[in-house]
Order: structure tokens, then sequence, then C-alpha cells
């Protein structure tokens, strides 16, 4: 019963998102494909930034798994030492496909999620005013 | 023997595992993909889609047109301890909707994806690998 003070681990996995076919993003034609084509066939991405006088759509998925394992030895009546191990496999992965004013596809990229989101340009606030409903 | 083998597992498994969850965290209200399929590109304006699916979750400018994201977001817990290993999985699905307007706030696109129905309790080690 003493063993857990001793000894502990865990293992933790978080999908968020279904993972798209690498094939639907190589079908996407730069110049031809239009957004209408692009949604039918990809769904709704995970956010949409604006990008020049067009936008930027980011599709993306996450498959996180990582171990943690941490050991308590005692080395006498008041002292111990921890030792602690942890590894993380990081999977957030994505597609960002650039639209022009026409909205036909200018450009696309894939990569990690978290680098396609940086170079993204930032979503722009609603200025005061604007119409909304 | 055998049988007294089984039993002294299946206690050690049910001591073991005394500690187990499951957890189910619903966010935003569902989207009836019915009423996103009637909205109409070049029909239907900015205010008819507020009608039908109420306040976005998020507005994007997007130059003089503008994007409205809806989302619904279903997360499945499972966590498991047993003796001294701790195992917890999470599945994270959304329902979402992106809809697109014109500078007159009339409907152009319309991009949706279905799938928090598919969020399941699993295992770390029971779920699919990709």
């Amino acid at each position: 019963m003493l063993l857990p003070g001793c000894l502990s681990g865990s293992y933790n996995r978080v999908d968020r998102g279904a993972e798209r076919a690498d094939t639907l993003f190589a079908d996407l034609r730069v110049g031809e494909a239009s957004m209408q084509q692009c949604v039918e066939v990809l769904g709704a991405p995970l956010t949409v930034r604006e990008s020049g006088s067009g936008a930027d759509l980011i599709w993306g998925w996450e498959r996180n798994a990582g171990f943690n394992v941490t050991t308590s030895i005692p080395l006498g009546h008041s002292a111990s030492a921890n030792v602690a191990y942890s590894k993380v496999s990081r999977g957030a992965r994505g597609w960002t496909l650039r639209f022009d004013q026409d909205w036909t596809l200018q450009s696309k990229r894939e990569g990690r999620l978290q680098e396609l989101l940086e170079m993204s340009s930032q979503p722009s606030s609603l200025p005061e005013g604007s119409r909304t409903p | 023997m055998k049988i007294l083998t089984q039993a002294c597992l299946a206690t050690l498994l049910l001591v073991g595992s005394s500690s187990c969850f499951l957890s189910r965290a619903d966010i935003q209200q569902p989207i009836s993909p019915q009423v996103v399929t009637a909205l109409e590109p070049g029909v239907h304006t900015a205010v008819d889609v507020v009608e039908r699916l109420g306040a976005p979750s998020e507005v994007v400018q997007l130059g003089h047109r503008s994007a409205y994201r809806y989302e619904y977001q279903r997360n499945k817990t499972t966590g498991m301890f047993l003796f001294i290993v701790g195992l917890q999985g999470v599945d994270q699905r959304s329902d979402r909707v992106w809809v697109f307007f014109d500078e007159q706030d009339k409907l152009t696109h319309v991009a949706a994806t279905f799938e928090a129905e598919n969020s399941e309790f699993e295992l770390p080690f029971l779920g699919e690998d990709d």
C-alpha cells in the first residue's frame, strides 16, 4: 500500500477534431479551386483570418499523448529524493488555404497547427459602428 | 488452482481500479444541420442567419466582408487509476459552422462540419492511432 507513495505514473491522451485525409488537400488546385469547392470537401475550418483583401482558412486537428513517471526515494529520517520523467508527443497539425478576394485558392500550406496559426495574420476586431445584425 | 488465480486477479483488478470516472462536457448549444442546410447563399442575409442560429461565437472582419462562427463542442473524458498508474483519455469534437457575408451582408458561403456526436469515451491506449 506504500508503493503509490514511492512510484507513480500516468498516461494521458487528448484528441481534438477529426483528421482529414491528405489526398483531399493534394487534390485542391491552386488558382483553380473555389472556396465553395474547398469547404464542400473539407468542411468548416478551425479559424478564419483576414489576409490582405482575401482570407486564410485554417483547418486543424490534434493528437497528443504523453506519459509521466515519478519516484520518491527515502534518504533518511527527514530527506527524500524525487525523480520525475515525462514525455509528450505533440501531434497538432493542419492546413492553411489562402483565398483572394474572389474566393479563389491562392496558396496552400500544411504543417504544425501552431506554426500555421502564427504565420497567418491575426484576426482583426470589428471597429466600432460596424454592421452587425 | 486456476479458479483461485482468476479470483485473485479479479479481486486485485477490482481493488486497484476502484477509481474510475467518465465525464462529459457540452459547450454551447447544439447546431441543427437542417437549419444550416436551409441557408441559401445569395438569398439569406446576416440578419436571417442570426434569427435562425442565434448569436455567433465569433465574428471576423474580412475587409468589408465578414464571417461568423457557430460552434457546439462536446468533450468526453475517461479516467482510471490502477494501483500506481493513472490513465486519462480526452476526446473533443465539435459541430462548427462558418458563414461568410459580402459587403451588403448577403450570405455567400456556408462551411459546416458536424462531428460532435462522434466524441467517444476512450482510455488513452484504446484510442484510434492516426
